[in-house]
């Protein structure tokens, strides 16, 4: 039976997958289980992820594209591996939604930061790629850099759209 | 004496194309290319082959002629090994005469072993050899030539540039303006024989037409500084977008404003230069995450006059506004047009004593420096005001240059080497438009410290240290920007620059650089408590 899985590196564990099996209503068909699975049950798949399995499974079909968007997924990647900033789930996401939301944050900011540099910068080791295995843990200088960046953006594109 | 270092501009530049050429496994052509210009020499891999033959000739010709080595070493600058075709051709003339394909440029008189090639590069015209034999000069083969001998002419005329450009400025400081005059029609016409699209020639093309302007029309040089605003704040953000320069100066000074409202409930930001308010969404998102709720934020803009009845101060405001109201920051602005610092007064400000006021000042106060010392100087009455205001914090982004001097060649001087370096680490810079209009950004301020005098010469800037001085005989004491504010700025590097930017830390306050030449610097400031009966509220 042919089986489309996630990406090699998702953290989606044995446990998991035996349990969508078990769901599996029909076997026999040639669609996968994990085809079959409905928004809900995804979600909760996508909830275990690193970003980028999560960015890889938006482009399998529409259904999970969909899924995918949601911000609350990029939320927990993103505040995954933060230090605590100092303020509330509730105060963070009333700044970062309205100034892009998550995914942006993530795509435009954190991605690019947490790649691994050139050592042209003394004095400050970058940290490591964030993957399946949360081995760096965010400072609040690098967060408060990337919401930062994130909002000169939306300004900027407020002040493209007035012109 | 000017430093300039082109292998770095050309390094920089190239690293793109290495990045991309690791990529595939075998490289092609024009990688090649890429790579030997990234590692600092000027040949074309089609020459490769030519360049090995004559390498092999050249051992030969050395193993039978010993005694020839010692020549070498006086004619140091004839040979430029970064250009591998002409540094092996003019090493074989030495030794075994020119390679049937030389031009004759290249030749050198081995009786008396003259520097010959020399003169026939600024003469740039053939010359005919004294002792060799089996020469034969093709035209076409001496044009294909003479494109190998330009980028070995290159280096060479660009250190003459800088020798003539120093010359002309002490000219014009002696008020030799016929010699002057003379000079620029043959920096003019060296231009020519120089890349003008990178290095010390774009850059001195610029310092001429500085010059020129101030032999010619005198200086009042209102021309040059004469863009509208609306100009001057297209120009001002592309060079916030093409270079880190600004986004270091915002990003630092927001930092040390944060940390001096911590607690405050109710403060309130002077922007002495508002252009197009970039600095401050970062500042509203970090009030609005700030533990316990953000704070009542008053932002008073200064900035000039617009014409045509467009209130630009009020529509960047109103953007502001919206930005924190999305976001849930109560916030108030004010707009202030001045076109002159020092025509604003305290009053126009609206300071209400109750809350926490930060001043700040990205590459303004610098033009309240008169040329003269007078008692009540513009920049005198406006530090005094300032203090009067009793703010938390004054934030202070200055450029780190020497360019108010009131010697003219010491200021040129200065001014040579501060832009040829900010031109260098704008080589790395890889978005149009913004790169050419960030260059045109520079270039008025380059017009400015060079043609302009008196009341018209506004861009005098001054070292870090001056400015300590004068801060501290003036009522305010240093504050330190943190490592929060250092580390910071180095992500901001990572981020946006190439490599080649540096920041460093300087008794509290942290400059930005290129290749350790520090170009812009940021402080940050208290006023000292007044001994006389106003009531601070702290």
């Amino acid at each position: 039976m042919k089986r489309r899985t996630p990406d090699s590196q998702a953290t989606v564990s044995d446990h998991k997958l035996k349990k969508i099996k078990e769901e599996d209503e029909e076997p026999e068909d040639t669609k996968s289980g994990l085809m079959n699975l409905d928004e809900n049950l995804l979600y909760e798949v996508f909830k275990h992820v690193d970003a980028r399995t999560l960015a890889r499974a938006s482009c399998v079909s529409r259904l999970w594209r969909q899924t995918a968007k949601d911000e609350r997924l990029w939320e927990l990647i993103c505040t995954r591996h933060w230090a605590n900033i100092g303020c509330g789930t509730q105060q963070l996401r009333s700044v970062v939604l309205p100034l892009g939301g998550f995914r942006q944050l993530h795509s435009g900011y954190i991605w690019t930061l947490s790649k691994p540099q050139a050592p042209s910068v003394s004095n400050w080791s970058p940290p490591k790629i964030l993957n399946s295995k949360p081995s760096a843990r965010w400072g609040k200088d690098e967060v408060n850099l990337c919401l930062s960046l994130l909002s000169i953006q939306f300004y900027e594109k407020m002040n493209n759209r007035g012109r | 004496m000017l430093r300039y270092d082109s292998s770095s501009s050309s390094a920089g530049s190239s690293s793109g194309s290495l990045s991309s050429s690791s990529s595939s496994s075998k490289p092609p052509q024009q990688d090649i290319d890429g790579l030997l210009a990234g590692a600092g020499y000027k040949v074309r891999s089609s020459e490769l082959r030519q360049v090995a033959q004559r390498l092999e000739r050249l051992e030969t010709a050395m193993g039978n002629s010993p005694a020839d080595f010692s020549q070498l070493a006086s004619d140091a600058i004839l040979y430029n090994p970064s250009d591998l075709a002409c540094w092996v051709d003019s090493l074989l003339t030495e030794f075994a005469g020119p390679p049937p394909t030389c031009s004759s440029d290249f030749i050198v008189d081995p009786v008396n072993n003259q520097t010959v090639v020399n003169s026939a590069w600024t003469a740039a015209e053939p010359h005919t050899p004294q002792v060799h034999q089996n020469i034969t000069y093709e035209e076409q083969q001496s044009l294909d030539n003479q494109l190998t001998v330009v980028t070995a002419m290159e280096e060479d005329s660009g250190i003459r540039l800088v020798h003539m450009l120093m010359t002309c400025a002490e000219c014009v400081q002696s008020g030799d303006l016929s010699l002057a005059t003379s000079l620029i029609d043959d920096m003019q016409g060296l231009l020519t024989h120089v890349n003008t699209v990178c290095g010390i020639g774009k850059v001195a093309g610029h310092f001429i037409d500085a010059l020129r302007r101030r032999i010619f029309q005198g200086m009042g040089g209102g021309s040059v500084n004469g863009g509208s605003a609306f100009e001057n704040e297209i120009l001002y953000h592309h060079f916030y977008e093409a270079c880190p320069y600004l986004k270091f100066a915002h990003f630092t000074a927001n930092q040390a404003i944060l940390e001096a409202f911590d607690g405050h409930d109710c403060v309130h930001v002077v922007d002495f230069n508002l252009m197009h308010g970039l600095q401050w969404p970062a500042l509203i998102q970090a009030l609005a995450l700030r533990p316990g709720g953000p704070p009542l934020l008053r932002l008073t803009g200064i900035g000039p006059p617009s014409p045509d009845g467009r209130d630009s101060l009020r529509e960047i405001g109103l953007r502001l506004a919206e930005l924190a109201r999305s976001v849930n920051v109560r916030f108030a602005f004010r707009g202030v047009a001045a076109s002159r610092l020092e025509d604003v007064k305290p009053w126009m400000l609206q300071v209400n004593p109750k809350e926490a006021v930060a001043v700040n000042s990205i590459m303004q106060l610098h033009r309240l420096l008169g040329s003269e010392q007078t008692r009540n100087s513009p920049i005198d009455t406006v530090l005094s005001w300032i203090r009067g205001l009793n703010p938390k914090i004054m934030t202070v982004v200055e450029q780190e240059a020497n360019h108010n001097q009131p010697g003219f060649l010491d200021r040129f001087t200065e001014a040579l080497y501060y832009y040829s370096t900010m031109f260098d680490s704008l080589e790395a810079c890889r978005v149009q438009p913004e790169k050419a209009l960030a260059e045109i950004y520079i270039q008025r301020e380059i017009g400015n410290v060079v043609s302009c005098e008196g009341s018209a010469r506004v861009e005098r800037h001054e070292p870090l240290a001056k400015w300590r001085r004068r801060l501290s005989g003036a009522g305010f004491r240093a504050l330190h920007l943190g490592s929060n504010a250092f580390k910071q700025a180095s992500m901001l590097l990572t981020l946006f620059s190439a490599e080649g930017y540096s920041v460093e830390e300087n008794e509290g306050c942290l400059s930005l650089g290129w290749h350790s030449s520090p170009l812009i610097a940021a402080s940050a400031w208290q006023a000292v408590p007044a001994r006389d009966n106003h009531m601070s509220s702290s």
